[in-house]
């Protein structure tokens, strides 16, 4: 790591050009709704998968999910914040993925600037939820936690690569 | 593709051209004329030139150009641009197959079946059947937006490679997300859904996953374990539908039916096992069935209402029962 004239921090490491996918991945995190599926390291992202069910939803039309723009991943070793670039599957807010029914579920990735290719844990932090108090409530009602996930543990002896199509 | 972009039409021109000894040896203006009156569209001749070296090197087309007189020609004679020998029949045969499987749905396996196969006609100069015809006389069953039939292609190539996949699988009757490692083995189609039968590393067993439930499928390098699996079709074999009950095996499913069904089950066994052990005069009709109960089974008996009456096992027939008594 080094440091620029603007004190922003850049990775020297040479960039991977595998991907490697984590298809358990042990963090502090809530055990459903949404549940923290996989991880894949890509040359130029880190793909964080979840799933939501409205099985369990307070709303009687399921709810609605988005998530913020600021939400970012952070590494418990150097503090260093990984921002999110993109997403599929989920609205990013204020736009919101609306539900029909308490049968509904949707499956959805976020796209982090990458992580590097390395053992690692990592806070997922969604920080204007948290300001949201409404959602916070229905969060807690549904789960009784926030939409963070704490100690995402990246153990590069359980990775496997990904072959390209 | 279309026929003034076929690059295949143009190489039979050029081929015919470079065959033909009525005619002095072509120069490049000869072959682009020769491939204008073939697709009736006027190459480049940097398309006619590229056109050569791809024949040259795809084809192995021995073709020689001669630069102090600025023509080609083929320095073995013996060369035959199309070498495969289809006869009339085999031609109309491979039409027939791709109208049916234009017919039955345009996935990847449809495009490059049809590009493959278009190779073969345009070297026996037949048009290539187009996808748009004037009238269409068979028509599937097949849903259109059915999800998960992207899928396709993806778990084809799995079980045809034998690479291990990861998923996630969204379970309808438990409404929970997992993140499995499966290992492909067979692809089944039951009342058009599509299943993948795989190796399952988390449950240590063969499972069937419905496409529709699938979610992101992402092809891996890992050792598959797919091949210790006992054969699946023998599995099949002894099961209606999908979904085995849990703790069944093989057993006899013995059911009466009204007259009014009975030329159905004559019609359409639902298995290859299906026996009649007794039709009366009035059409009534005792049915034996030797497999493994499934919850497809359960959903088809159920169909028929009160029309069919389950006599053994008794617990199948307390849960036909069940749904029809709510």
């Amino acid at each position: 790591m080094v440091k620029t004239p603007g004190n922003r921090k850049f990775n020297t490491m040479k960039k991977s050009i595998k991907s490697y996918l984590f298809p358990q991945v042990p963090n502090r995190g809530r055990l459903d709704n949404p549940v923290l599926l996989r991880v894949t390291l890509l040359p130029d992202a880190t793909k964080v998968d979840f799933g939501y069910s409205t099985f369990k939803s307070v709303y009687s039309n399921g709810g609605w999910i988005q998530i913020s723009p600021e939400t970012h991943l952070v590494s418990l070793h150097n503090q260093r914040k990984f921002k999110l670039i993109n997403v599929k599957g989920i609205s990013m807010s204020p736009t919101k993925h609306y539900f029909e029914s308490q049968r509904d579920w949707q499956y959805y990735s976020l796209y982090f600037e990458p992580i590097p290719v390395e053992d690692g844990s990592y806070d997922l932090i969604e920080p204007e939820f948290i300001a949201d108090r409404e959602a916070l409530k229905a969060v807690n009602q549904v789960s009784g936690g926030t939409f963070d996930f704490y100690d995402i543990q990246i153990d590069m002896q359980k990775a496997i690569q990904i072959m390209s199509i | 593709m279309p026929v003034t972009k076929n690059p295949y039409l143009r190489y039979k021109a050029i081929d015919a051209r470079l065959r033909n000894r009525q005619k002095h040896r072509p120069t490049i203006h000869d072959l682009i004329d020769a491939c204008t009156k073939e697709t009736e569209h006027e190459p480049s001749l940097d398309t006619v030139v590229k056109d050569i070296k791809n024949m040259r090197l795809s084809f192995h087309a021995p073709i020689k150009y001669c630069r102090t007189k600025g023509v080609y020609e083929y320095t073995d004679e013996a060369y035959r641009f199309d070498g495969v020998g289809l006869m009339e029949k085999d031609i109309d045969s491979i039409k027939n197959a791709i109208e049916l499987i234009q017919s039955i749905g345009s996935s990847r396996v449809s495009n490059e079946f049809e590009h493959a196969m278009e190779k073969v006609l345009t070297a026996y100069r037949e048009k290539f059947p187009q996808g748009n015809f004037k009238r269409q006389f068979i028509q599937t069953d097949a849903p259109t937006d059915f999800r998960g039939f992207e899928h396709f292609d993806l778990f084809f190539r799995a079980i045809k490679d034998r690479i291990p996949v990861s998923i996630v699988h969204y379970s309808y009757s438990k409404h929970v997300f997992t993140s499995r490692i499966i290992h492909p083995i067979f692809l089944k189609e039951f009342n058009n859904r599509w299943y993948v039968v795989a190796y399952s590393e988390e449950h240590n067993q063969i499972r069937t996953f419905g496409f529709d439930r699938i979610h992101d499928p992402v092809l891996v390098f890992a050792a598959f374990k797919g091949d210790q699996s006992p054969d699946v079709l023998t599995f099949f074999k002894d099961i209606y539908g999908i979904y085995p009950i849990e703790n069944q095996g093989v057993q006899p499913v013995v059911f009466d039916t009204a007259p009014e069904e009975l030329a159905y089950f004559r019609s359409f066994p639902v298995h290859e096992s299906q026996q009649f052990l007794q039709v009366q005069n009035s059409g009534r009709a005792r049915i034996k069935l030797e497999l493994i109960p499934s919850y497809e089974l359960i959903r088809l008996l159920r169909s028929f209402g009160r029309a069919i009456r389950i006599v053994e096992p008794e617990w199948l027939r307390l849960q036909v029962t069940e749904n029809l008594t709510r």
